[in-house]
C-alpha cells in the first residue's frame, strides 16, 4: 500500500508541475497566436486535449521511473519478485473504465461540439453571405477571384497572387482544383481544406485580427499536400485588413481590372 | 516413417543428376538471369510498341521485364533447382552452401532466412537512415542547398518513406524475429512451407532494389502514399514504386501464409493456445492482418500502374481520387498495427524476463491484440478528415478513439507486471522502457489528431511527421532494437556489450527525442510536410531539429557498430543467459539445425515467475494435444 | 519406394508419403493462401462498384457465354481428375488433365477473343474495370493453365497416391476457385 500512496503523491505533484510547465510554455508560443475563429476552435480543443492528456502522460512515465528506481533487483540478485500476482480487478478495471471514459469524453467534447462550432461558424456566413473567395489551384499557384466584385485573379504590386480579407468577416472559400490535389492552409487561421480535381469544396475562415504576411508569416496561403515540383513553392500572401481598407482596396481593385482590359 | 522418409531421399539422390553447384554464385546467377530476362521482354516490347524518337526503354517495356526480372531472379537465387525442376517432376538438385555463403543463397532453413531477413532489414534501415540524414541536412537552410532540385528532394522523401514502411518496419520484426523465433518458441523444427518461405525472402531485396533505383526514371515525387492523380503526373520512376511495393508486399503476404500455417500445425504437445508465448500470438496476428490487407494494396497498387500504362482513368480526374485514398489507407491503417503488433509481442517477451515477474493480465493483452486486428479497417478515414465534409468525420472520430483503448491494454498489462517486480535494467529493457515511452508520445498526440478541429489544424504539417516517427521509430524501432539485444546472444552465440549497449541507447533516446519532439513544435508554427525550402522563420527551429537527427543518426550508426563487434567477438554465452522461459532458450546458442535435440514438451504457461502457479489464465479453450508430435515438413512435397 | 512403369522412357515413383495430419497442414496452408487471393477479387468487385456503379454498356456478350460453359465443363472434368488421383488411378488423372488443360486454353482462347471484340474504352470508368477483371482473371487462368501443364509433365514420373495426391487436389481447387470468381465476375460485370 505503501508504494502505491507514494506513487499516487509524486504522480499529483509531478502532474502539477507538468500542466503549469506546458501551459506557461505554450502560452508564449506562436501557435497560440492564432488569428481566426476556426483557428480558435482547434486550439480550445488542443488545450482541453492537452488538460486531461497529461495526467495519462505522467502517470505512464512516473509509473515506469518509479518502477525503475523503487523495484530494481540488486545487481548480484538473480530471483524472481516475491511478489507475484496475474491479475487485479481493481487496476484493470479502473484502466478499462477511465479509457472507455477518457476517449468517449473526446469523441464528444471536444470533438462533435468543436465540430459544431465550426458548423456554426459556417452557417453564419451561409445566412448572411458576406463575402466570396472562388480559390482555383493548380501546379503551382493560388488563383483568388472575388465574384460578388468581379474581381479576377487578384495580384498585387508585384504581380503577385495575393488574398485579401476583411477583418472581422466571415469568409466563404471555395475551393477548386485544375489538376492535381492540393491542400488548402492558412496556418493562422487554424484549418485547411484538400483540394480535389472534379470537386468543390468550401471553407469559412473569420479572421479576427488585421495582420499579413510579412508581418506573420504564419498569415499565409501554403499547399499541404504534395503536389509535384512546386510543391513547397506554393504559397501565396494573405492581407487582412479593416473593413474600410478592404472596400478601399476592392475599389482599387476594380478600376486596375477596368484599365487592364 | 522416419527411416522410411530417408531412404526415399538417398533414392532420390541416386537416381538424380549428380549435383553440382551452379555455375555461378546464386545472387550473382539470379542478377544475370534477372538482367536477361529485362533486356528480353524489355527490347520484345520495345520492337512492337516502337516508341517515338527510338527510345530503348518505355515505361509499359520496363514494367513488363521488371515482372521478367523478378522471375529470372528468383529462378537464378535457387528457385530453378528447388521449385521448377520439382515442379515438373525432377528431383531437386539443390544443395545449400554452408558457412557464410548460405546468407547469399537461397535457404530453407528458417533461421537462415530470418537472419537475412533482419540484415536485409538493418541494411535497408541505415540507406533510407542515409537519405533522411540527406534531407535533414537539406534542411538546414531555409533554401535549397544539397539537393539541386525541389523533385530530387521530393524523391527523397518518397524512397524514404516507401522504404521505411514498406521493407524496414513491417519487415524486420515479423520476416527476422518472426522467421527465426516462431519455429522456436512453438518448438518446431521449421516453418510449414520452408520452400515458400525461402522465396519469400528473397523478394525483399529485389523490392528494395526496384525502389531505389527508381532515380533512374526520374524518381517519384508523391512520397510514399502514392496519392492521385499527381502519381500519374509523377516522374517515371512511379512504376518503381508499384512494383517494388507490390513485390515487398508478396513478400509480407507469403510470410503471412506460413507463419499462420506453422502457428496452428506445428505447435509442440503442450503448446496449447493458452499457452502460446505473447510474441507468437503478436506474430498470428499481424500475420492475419496482412493476409487481408496486403492482397487488397496489392491489387490497388496494380490499378494505379495500369492508369499510368494503358492508361486507364480509375484515378484521375475522369475517376475518383479519393478513391486511391481511400484503398490507400484501407491497407495504410491495418498497417500501423502490422507495424506495431510485433512491437507489443517483443514489449511482453521481454518484461516478465527482466522483471522477474509473472505477465500481469495476460489475457487483457490478447483481448487488446484481437479487438485492434478486427478495428483495425474501421480508422482509414481519419487519414482524411481534411478530405470530408463534417458529418463523415463523426463515426471515425469515434472509432480512432477507441481503438486506443485496446492499445492501452498494452500498458495495462506492461505496468502491471512492473508493478513490485524485481527489475534487472538489462539493455533490452532499457530499449522497451523507452519504447513504451515513446509510443506514448506518440498515441496521446494521435488523441489530438483524432480530434477533428485539431486535424484540420495540424494535419500535414510536421505534428504529423512527429506523430508517426513517434509510433513507428519511437514504438517499433525501440522494440526491434531491444529485441536485437535480447536475441541477437541467442542468433550468433555471443553476448552484445552491455555498457556501449546502454550508453547508444541513451544516445538514441536523446537524439530520437529531441529530433520528433521539436518536431511537433515545427509542425504548429506552420511547418508543412514533404518541403525543400521553407519560410524563412521556421529556420532556427529547422536547424536544431537537424542537429539532433544527425545526433540520432549517429547513435544508430554506433548501435550497429555495437552489434558488429558482438557478433564477430562477442564473448561467448549459454543457452540461456537471461535467465527466460520461452523454448527458444531450451537449445544451444545458436540452435543447431534442427532447433532441438528432440522436440520438446511443455507442461506448464511460459511466464510463470516466483512460485506463482505456472498456468496462464487466459480463457481461450484448450485444444486437446494430439498425442505424436506432427511430423516435421519436409523440404518438397509431391 | 513404390516405381511402376507407365511409359517406356520415363521410370515413375510414388508421390513423397505424407501423414494425414501434413495433408491436413499443407492443404490448410493452402486454404490459407487462397484466402488473399479472394481478397484480390474482392476489392476488384468493390472498385468496379466504387467507381463505376452499376453501370453496364453494350459489349459482346456471346463469347462469355462460351467462356462460362467451357469452364464449366473444364470444372467438371478436373474434379474428375481430383476423383482419380485420390484413387490412385494415374492413368485416369492424366487423361482428364489432359482435357482440363484442353479446355482451358480454349476458354483463354474464348477469354482473348471476348477481350478484343468487348470494343469499350479502357479510360473510361467500366471500361477500364471491365479489362482490368476480366485481364486479372485471365492472368489467373493462364497460371491455373500452366499448373496444369506442368501437373502433366509431373505425372510422367510422379504417380499420386490416396495418401498423396495433395498436388492434384490443389490444382483443381485453385482452378475450380477461378470457375467459382469467373461467374461472379460474369454476373458483375454483365449483369449488375
Amino acid at each position: 500500500m505503501r508504494h502505491i500512496w507514494i506513487f499516487g503523491a509524486i504522480w499529483v505533484v509531478l502532474t502539477a508541475i507538468a500542466e503549469w510547465a506546458l501551459s506557461s510554455y505554450i502560452a508564449s508560443d506562436p501557435f497560440y497566436s492564432v488569428e481566426g475563429v476556426q483557428a480558435h476552435i482547434a486550439l480550445d480543443a488542443f488545450d482541453f486535449l492537452l488538460r486531461l492528456v497529461v495526467p495519462v502522460g505522467t502517470f505512464v512515465t512516473v509509473f515506469i521511473l518509479y518502477s525503475i528506481l523503487r523495484f530494481r533487483a540488486d545487481r548480484s540478485s538473480q530471483q524472481d519478485s516475491p511478489h507475484q500476482f496475474r491479475y487485479n480487478p481493481a487496476f484493470t478495471w479502473s484502466w478499462v473504465g477511465v479509457s472507455i471514459a477518457l476517449n468517449l469524453l473526446f469523441v464528444i467534447h471536444p470533438g462533435i461540439t468543436g465540430l459544431q462550432q465550426l458548423w456554426a461558424s459556417a452557417a453564419h456566413a451561409q445566412a448572411s453571405s458576406e463575402v466570396d473567395v472562388e480559390v482555383s489551384a493548380s501546379q503551382w499557384e493560388w488563383q483568388f477571384s472575388y465574384p460578388q466584385y468581379g474581381l479576377e485573379d487578384v495580384v498585387n504590386q508585384d504581380g503577385q497572387d495575393e488574398l485579401v480579407l476583411p477583418e472581422g468577416k466571415t469568409v466563404k472559400f471555395t475551393l477548386e482544383s485544375e489538376d492535381v490535389v492540393h491542400g488548402f492552409w492558412i496556418p493562422a487561421l487554424g484549418q485547411k481544406k484538400d483540394v480535389i480535381p472534379g470537386m468543390t469544396r468550401t471553407i469559412y475562415f473569420t479572421p479576427t485580427v488585421a495582420d499579413d504576411t510579412s508581418h506573420n508569416p504564419m498569415m499565409r496561403v501554403q499547399c499541404t499536400v504534395i503536389c509535384g515540383a512546386g510543391h513547397p513553392y506554393m504559397e501565396a500572401d494573405v492581407r487582412v485588413l479593416p473593413q474600410a481598407q478592404f472596400d478601399a482596396w476592392v475599389q482599387q481593385q476594380k478600376k486596375l481590372s477596368a484599365s487592364g482590359s | 516413417m522416419a527411416t522410411e522418409m530417408g531412404a526415399q531421399h538417398t533414392g532420390e539422390k541416386e537416381e538424380s543428376a549428380p549435383q553440382h553447384r551452379p555455375s555461378l554464385p546464386p545472387v550473382l546467377r539470379g542478377m544475370v538471369w534477372g538482367g536477361i530476362a529485362f533486356a528480353l521482354l524489355n527490347f520484345f516490347v520495345i520492337a512492337i510498341q516502337r516508341p517515338e524518337y527510338g527510345a530503348l526503354v518505355s515505361e509499359v517495356s520496363v514494367s513488363v521485364g521488371m515482372g521478367g526480372a523478378l522471375i529470372g531472379w528468383l529462378l537464378g537465387i535457387g528457385g530453378y533447382e528447388t521449385w521448377l525442376l520439382p515442379w515438373f517432376g525432377r528431383p531437386a538438385a539443390w544443395r545449400e552452401p554452408e558457412g557464410w555463403q548460405r546468407y547469399f543463397s537461397f535457404s530453407t532453413d528458417h533461421k537462415v532466412i530470418g537472419i537475412q531477413y533482419l540484415i536485409t532489414a538493418t541494411g535497408t534501415f541505415l540507406v533510407a537512415g542515409m537519405v533522411a540524414m540527406a534531407m535533414r541536412y537539406n534542411l538546414m537552410t531555409p533554401s535549397l542547398n544539397l539537393f539541386p532540385t525541389s523533385v530530387a528532394y521530393e524523391s527523397a522523401v518518397s524512397i524514404h518513406g516507401t522504404l521505411m514502411l514498406f521493407a524496414v518496419s513491417v519487415v524486420a520484426i515479423v520476416g527476422g524475429f518472426g522467421n527465426y523465433f516462431v519455429p522456436l518458441m512453438i518448438g518446431a523444427k521449421d516453418m510449414v512451407f520452408p520452400r515458400l518461405n525461402g522465396i519469400s525472402y528473397w523478394l525483399i531485396p529485389f523490392g528494395v532494389l526496384t525502389i531505389l533505383l527508381s532515380p533512374l526514371l526520374g524518381g517519384f515525387v508523391t512520397g510514399w502514399t502514392g496519392y492521385e492523380p499527381l502519381a500519374a503526373r509523377s516522374p517515371s520512376g512511379q512504376i518503381f514504386y508499384y512494383i517494388g511495393v507490390f513485390t515487398l508486399g508478396l513478400s509480407s503476404l507469403l510470410t503471412a501464409v506460413n507463419v499462420i500455417a506453422t502457428t496452428v500445425f506445428l505447435r509442440a504437445p503442450g503448446v496449447t493456445w493458452g499457452r502460446l508465448p505473447m510474441f507468437v500470438w503478436a506474430m498470428l496476428v499481424t500475420s492475419l492482418l496482412n493476409l487481408y490487407w496486403v492482397p487488397s494494396i496489392g491489387t490497388t497498387f496494380i490499378l494505379g500502374l495500369l492508369d499510368r500504362l494503358v492508361p486507364t482513368d480509375f484515378f484521375g480526374q475522369g475517376g475518383l481520387p479519393l478513391a486511391w485514398q481511400s484503398l490507400f489507407w484501407l491497407f495504410g491503417h491495418p498497417e500501423v498495427y502490422i507495424i506495431m503488433l510485433p512491437a507489443w509481442g517483443i514489449w511482453l517477451e521481454v518484461l516478465p524476463v527482466f522483471a522477474r515477474k509473472t505477465l500481469f493480465a495476460q489475457r487483457w493483452a490478447l483481448i487488446g491484440f484481437i479487438v485492434i486486428m478486427l478495428m483495425s479497417n474501421l480508422v482509414w478515414a481519419h487519414h482524411m478528415f481534411t478530405d470530408m465534409g463534417n458529418a463523415e468525420m463523426i463515426p471515425f472520430m469515434l472509432f480512432t478513439e477507441l481503438i486506443s483503448i485496446p492499445t492501452g491494454f498494452m500498458y495495462l498489462v506492461a505496468l502491471g507486471t512492473m508493478w513490485r517486480s524485481r527489475i534487472r535494467l538489462t539493455t533490452p529493457m532499457i530499449l522497451v522502457l523507452m519504447s513504451l515511452f515513446n509510443f506514448l508520445i506518440g498515441g496521446l498526440s494521435g488523441v489530438f489528431l483524432a480530434d477533428g478541429p485539431v486535424n484540420l489544424a495540424v494535419h500535414d504539417s510536421y505534428f504529423v511527421v512527429a506523430h508517426f516517427h513517434y509510433t513507428i521509430i519511437g514504438g517499433m524501432v525501440f522494440a526491434w532494437l531491444a529485441g536485437m539485444y535480447y536475441w541477437l546472444p541467442k542468433i550468433t552465440g555471443h553476448a552484445i556489450n552491455e555498457v556501449w549497449g546502454k550508453i547508444n541507447a541513451v544516445a538514441i533516446f536523446i537524439g530520437f527525442n529531441a529530433t520528433f519532439g521539436q518536431m511537433f513544435l515545427a509542425g504548429m508554427h506552420g511547418m508543412n510536410r514533404r518541403i525543400a525550402l521553407y519560410p524563412a522563420y521556421l529556420a532556427h527551429q529547422n536547424l536544431w531539429i537537424s542537429i539532433s537527427a544527425f545526433v540520432l543518426g549517429a547513435a544508430f550508426a554506433s548501435t550497429m557498430v555495437n552489434f558488429g563487434i558482438a557478433w564477430v567477438r562477442g564473448r561467448q554465452v549459454g543457452a540461456n543467459p537471461w535467465d527466460a522461459k520461452t523454448l527458444e532458450w531450451k537449445t544451444a546458442s545458436p540452435p543447431p539445425k534442427e532447433n532441438f535435440e528432440e522436440i520438446p514438451v511443455v507442461t506448464e504457461g511460459f511466464y510463470g515467475y516466483g512460485n506463482a502457479g505456472a498456468e496462464p489464465e487466459i480463457f481461450v479453450p484448450r485444444v486437446a494435444v494430439a498425442a505424436d508430435p506432427p511430423a516435421p515438413p519436409t523440404g518438397v512435397s509431391g | 519406394m513404390a516405381s511402376a512403369r507407365i511409359s517406356n522412357e520415363t521410370s515413375v515413383h510414388a508421390a513423397e508419403a505424407l501423414t494425414p495430419e501434413q495433408v491436413r497442414m499443407y492443404a490448410a496452408g493452402f486454404w490459407i493462401f487462397m484466402v488473399s487471393e479472394a481478397i484480390i477479387f474482392i476489392t476488384l468487385f468493390g472498385v468496379r462498384f466504387l467507381l463505376a456503379g452499376t453501370t453496364v454498356l453494350p459489349t459482346n456478350r456471346i463469347i462469355p457465354i462460351a467462356t462460362t460453359v467451357l469452364l464449366l465443363a473444364s470444372g467438371y472434368t478436373s474434379s474428375v481428375s481430383s476423383r482419380a488421383a485420390a484413387q490412385g488411378e494415374n492413368v485416369r488423372l492424366r487423361q482428364y488433365v489432359r482435357l482440363t488443360s484442353l479446355l482451358a486454353f480454349l476458354s483463354l482462347i474464348s477469354v482473348a477473343i471476348g477481350w478484343a471484340t468487348a470494343g469499350l474504352d479502357p479510360a473510361k470508368q467500366y471500361g477500364g474495370i471491365f479489362y482490368t477483371i476480366i485481364g486479372y482473371h485471365a492472368f489467373h487462368e493462364l497460371v491455373g493453365l500452366f499448373l496444369f501443364v506442368s501437373l502433366l509433365i509431373r505425372t510422367r514420373r510422379i504417380a499420386y497416391t490416396p495418401q498423396n495426391h495433395l498436388a492434384v487436389q490443389g490444382t483443381v481447387w485453385f482452378w475450380e476457385f477461378l470457375i467459382v470468381v469467373w461467374i461472379l465476375a460474369y454476373i458483375i460485370l454483365y449483369f449488375i
